[in-house]
């Protein structure tokens, strides 16, 4: 067998293109954004809601719509090559311009008053202001949220390669011809270049978080407005690699940051705001509920909505599928829980094990699960359930949140907080009771919220997957609202496929406002550590 | 004109940012360098800045342990009875300060026999027009810490962390 | 007062002059990149019943890291550590320790956190721990405090729960680390002057108490016995028995020559 070195690292090249101008896109996006939301306060009331909203919706679910309006559209100048790749770029764009926005705006909120007082004195234009504050200010938060951005636009890369891989069963193919995604779904799972493809990508991964994601946020050290204390007396490499060990698993803990926590810790007025919009969403869902059913009763065909019955009892029908996944969501949840929860905090008690397993989760971590799939589908344990095969890639795609969050939250306890069981000699039980689980209740709350959120991202891949257009999918399991987008997204049935994000949307948005934010908002109250 | 005295405090109202131990060190120093002191030299001996005193002498005036005559403190008879006791000085202060506000008002709801919270509190003050902040969560924080700082010390209240709330003692 | 027959149980043990605490020759490295890096290097010193010593020295020197090794936390690389005749070898219930941080848990209530102190103590019923930790509080002025969280406390007010709770298991020694330097001045003065009443007293089961401080008039004010270290690696460069009659004056000349004593040491 020969094993194809060009073709995967053409495969690898073009997809680090492309997360790389959706990079630049969202630096430029959340620079623009979060510096106007940070200056105005008209344009912050409006702003700020609306990337609440954005960070907590199911991405992956939207990108039918997206390939559709860019590319698809009949006799655009944008259906070919160009037009598809934009998609795909715009698509890694929206995963991960809302963190770095996040982060721009926080940034520039905390400039001291001086500063901006000093640029009023001296009279700077607008964009001398923004040139020679507003940016640098922003730089170090820019760079700390890229290398979560980075993690997380590698999903959406994956995920977006692959269904626009399964578009192409129509007939025509999308011209998205070299991708990480496209030779996951391309090469023959268990084959030598699937083996290389996947041990590229790791080395990709580890070379460019550790040689450039790195460097840019060392670099952007010197533009911290305060000086922090450091110790200057040990060799740039030691320096280097202790950073490297002491960033490593607080980035991760960013993650969370990245898809949705950073603006829970704020106040209860955007709390109320955001509301009103999940409440119109959800109005409007009903209402469309509602209509369906009635031109049913009615015997009238309202173009083309799905009837009630479909809609609620049909094994494809939207609010049954959503049922189903929303079941499945939880219980996958559950297991990462009973396995992530003890485990991140087991790793963070022991300086040795930490210094030698986080590393090596960083890694494996970093492996976009949808890439795996085709893999896992031909583990023998699972005996082809399709079940099984979408609980372990929904899996693979959220553990790490979890862990990484708990991992952080343990670690930022002080060393005598640690230390004092031992001090009491209170024995493990009470040690866990009292001192390690509460200590790491908020970021186990953060890790969640995030990881549910990527539960329904993944869901998308995992309840149905047929990148080669065949009559039998790869995997497919019984119900639920990712295959219905699926299906509806390879059958252009653009009717449900609105209805399916639509509901799903609401359900998730809600959920997150109703429930997520005021479980954080009561643990953060008591179970964060400050003395 | 002569400069008039101070005037006594209309309403009793506990300043939002003054504790016991504040009130209690006053009266001790006070009492140890003679029972009576300039204001600016009682700063000086207590370590801290006089902007930062002056609460703390209103509040102790309030409860009738210091009198301020053109800028002394003098420390009154119940000032030097105070002084001298060595245990839990507050519970002997419990009838004055039960007069203040915001602890008048919490007995007042308390005295139903329900338990209520910081929020009751600062609603019902707030009926008449009484506020330590323009913000309604930092009024109600402010609230819970005086109750619990003055009226739990004091054996007034007895206090659940729990559900938040506050109980007649 | 509850519990004070059981708290004095182990105050008559001890006869007068006994030594309680001995550091003797003790060693510290850590060992940093292969080569060993001297922390402590022969430190020896003793606390009799009934006395306050004080540990001061730079900071940085390892002042703290000393406590650690006397309470069992930290093991020396050679050297021992005794109570009474007994050889510490890992924390213990007789020795317990004040952090600077205060370090309690702030999702617990102030009542069980000092409860946790007493997790250990299977000879004990849980009515006999909630009777102990009570009176632990009560001692350090906090009656009416048990089920406040520590959140809603002051700084002054968490450091009573801390002494509470170091105090609620009956020890013998009771290790204090920079107990007051978190504190506001004024709460801090308060503390200072109620603290040697409280635990230098026949009330609790405290035989010794070793500070460890920055501050030296503090010292000056608190410890019987005052040991001066230097800057890393540490030895002890100077032992000062403070005879000041107690309470003690701060604004003495008597008072300010201590303070001077103690500084010209540490230069």
């Amino acid at each position: 067998m020969t094993l194809d070195f060009g073709l995967v690292a053409l495969d690898i090249i073009s997809s680090w293109i492309r997360m790389i101008l959706a990079l630049v896109l969202s630096i430029l996006f959340a620079l623009a954004v979060g510096i106007w939301a940070a200056r105005s306060k008209r344009a912050e009331a409006v702003i700020l809601p609306l990337l609440d909203i954005f960070q907590s919706i199911p991405i992956l679910a939207f990108f039918p719509f997206v390939i559709f309006a860019i590319y698809g559209l009949p006799g655009s100048v944008l259906h070919n090559f160009v037009g598809a790749n934009l998609a795909v770029i715009i698509l890694i764009f929206t995963s991960m311009s809302w963190n770095i926005a996040f982060g721009v705006y926080e940034a520039v909120k905390a400039i001291p008053q001086d500063y901006i007082d000093l640029l009023s004195v001296t009279q700077a234009s607008s964009w001398q202001r923004i040139r020679s504050l507003y940016i640098p200010a922003s730089m170090s938060r820019v760079a700390y949220n890229t290398q979560i951005s980075w993690a997380v636009g590698l999903f959406f890369l994956a995920a977006s390669e692959i269904i626009s891989e399964g578009q192409g069963g129509a007939g025509e193919q999308i011209p998205i011809p070299y991708g990480i995604g496209v030779g996951a779904a391309a090469f023959p799972p268990a084959s030598a270049d699937y083996a290389l493809l996947i041990a590229g990508i790791v080395v990709a991964v580890v070379i460019w978080r550790y040689l450039f994601l790195r460097a840019f946020a060392l670099w952007s050290e010197k533009f911290k407005m305060m000086e922090e204390p450091r110790d200057v007396h040990r060799d740039p490499i030691t320096r280097f690699y202790s950073y490297v060990n002491h960033r490593a698993v607080s980035k991760l803990f960013l993650i969370a940051h990245g898809m949705g926590v950073s603006r829970f810790t704020s106040t209860i007025t955007r709390f109320r705001r955001g509301l009103k919009y999940a409440v119109l969403i959800f109005l409007l869902l009903i209402a469309l509920l509602l209509l369906s059913a009635l031109s049913h009763a009615g015997g009238v065909n309202l173009g083309g909505l799905p009837s009630w019955s479909e809609v609620v009892t049909d094994e494809l029908g939207i609010l049954y599928a959503l049922g189903v996944s929303f079941v499945r969501v939880w219980y996958v949840y559950a297991i990462c829980v009973a396995i992530g929860l003890p485990l991140g905090i087991a790793i963070s008690l022991n300086f040795k094990l930490y210094d030698a397993v986080s590393p090596v989760l960083e890694v494996i971590s970093s492996v976009p699960a949808p890439i795996l799939l085709p893999v896992i589908v031909l583990i023998p344990v699972l005996g082809g359930s399709s079940e099984a095969v979408a609980a372990l890639v929904i899996m693979l795609a959220i553990i790490w949140y979890i862990i990484f969050n708990v991992m952080a939250g343990v670690r930022t306890l002080p060393a005598d907080l640690k230390d004092l069981p031992n001090v009491y000699r209170t024995g493990r039980l009470a040690a866990w009771r009292n001192v390690y689980l509460p200590g790491a209740l908020t970021g186990f709350v953060t890790g969640s919220i995030t990881a549910i959120g990527g539960a329904w991202n993944a869901l998308i891949i995992a309840e149905y997957f047929n990148p080669l257009g065949s009559s039998v999918p790869l995997t497919e399991v019984g119900s639920g609202i990712g295959k219905a987008i699926a299906i509806a997204t390879n059958s252009a049935d653009y009717l449900t496929l609105t209805l399916a994000v639509a509901s799903m949307t609401a359900l998730i948005v809600g959920f997150n406002l109703v429930v997520w934010r005021r479980l954080y908002n009561r643990v953060t109250k008591r179970y964060t550590y400050n003395r | 004109m002569a400069e008039p005295h101070r005037p006594l405090p209309t309403a009793l109202i506990m300043p939002g940012n003054v504790r016991g131990g504040q009130v209690i060190s006053l009266v001790e120093i006070t009492g140890s360098i003679g029972g009576k002191v300039d204001a600016p030299k009682l700063a000086d001996e207590m370590g801290a800045d006089i902007a930062v005193l002056l609460p703390v002498l209103d509040a102790a005036e309030m409860l009738g342990l210091v009198r301020t005559e053109k800028g002394d403190v003098h420390l009154t008879e119940l000032g030097l009875k105070f002084q001298k006791t060595s245990k839990n000085k507050l519970k002997m202060l419990k009838d004055r300060i039960a007069g203040i506000e915001p602890f008048r008002t919490a007995l007042e709801l308390a005295s139903k026999g329900r338990p209520i919270t910081a929020s009751q509190v600062a609603d019902s003050l707030n009926e008449i027009g009484l506020k330590w902040h323009y913000q309604p969560e930092m009024n109600e924080s402010l609230i819970r810490t005086l109750l619990i700082h003055w009226a739990i010390y004091a054996g007034l209240l007895r206090y659940d962390g729990k559900s938040g709330k506050f109980q007649k003692a | 007062m509850k519990g004070k027959t059981a708290l004095s149980e182990r105050q008559v043990e001890v006869a007068a002059g006994t030594v309680v605490v001995t550091v003797d020759h003790v060693n510290l490295d850590y060992h940093k990149e292969k080569e060993p890096l001297p922390v402590l290097t022969d430190v020896s010193l003793t606390a009799v019943k009934d006395q306050l010593v004080a540990i001061t020295g730079p900071s940085g020197c390892g002042k703290s890291t000393l406590l650690r090794i006397i309470s069992g936390l930290v093991k020396p690389t050679s050297g021992r550590v005794r109570v009474l005749d007994s050889e510490v070898k890992g924390p213990r219930d007789d020795i317990s320790i004040v952090f600077q941080n205060f370090v309690l848990l702030p999702w617990r209530t102030a009542l069980e956190n000092v409860l946790f102190g007493l997790s250990s103590r299977k000879d004990l019923t849980d009515e006999q721990k909630n009777r102990k930790a009570e009176s632990a509080l009560e001692i350090a002025g906090l009656q009416g405090f048990e089920s406040v969280y520590p959140g809603e406390l002051s700084g002054g007010m968490k450091q009573r729960v801390g002494v509470a709770r170091a105090l609620a298991g009956d020890p013998r020694v009771m290790l204090l680390d920079e107990p007051f330097s978190s504190l506001d001045d004024l709460t801090a003065e308060r503390l200072r002057r109620e603290m040697h009443t409280l635990l230098i007293s026949p009330q609790t089961s405290v035989q010794s108490v070793i500070l460890v401080s920055h501050n030296v008039e503090e010292i000056i004010e608190l410890a019987d016995k005052v040991i001066v270290l230097s800057s890393r690696p540490a030895h002890v460069v100077g032992e000062l028995k403070v005879d000041l009659p107690r309470p003690r004056n701060k604004k003495s000349d008597e008072f300010f020559q201590w303070v001077d004593r103690v500084y010209s040491l540490l230069s």
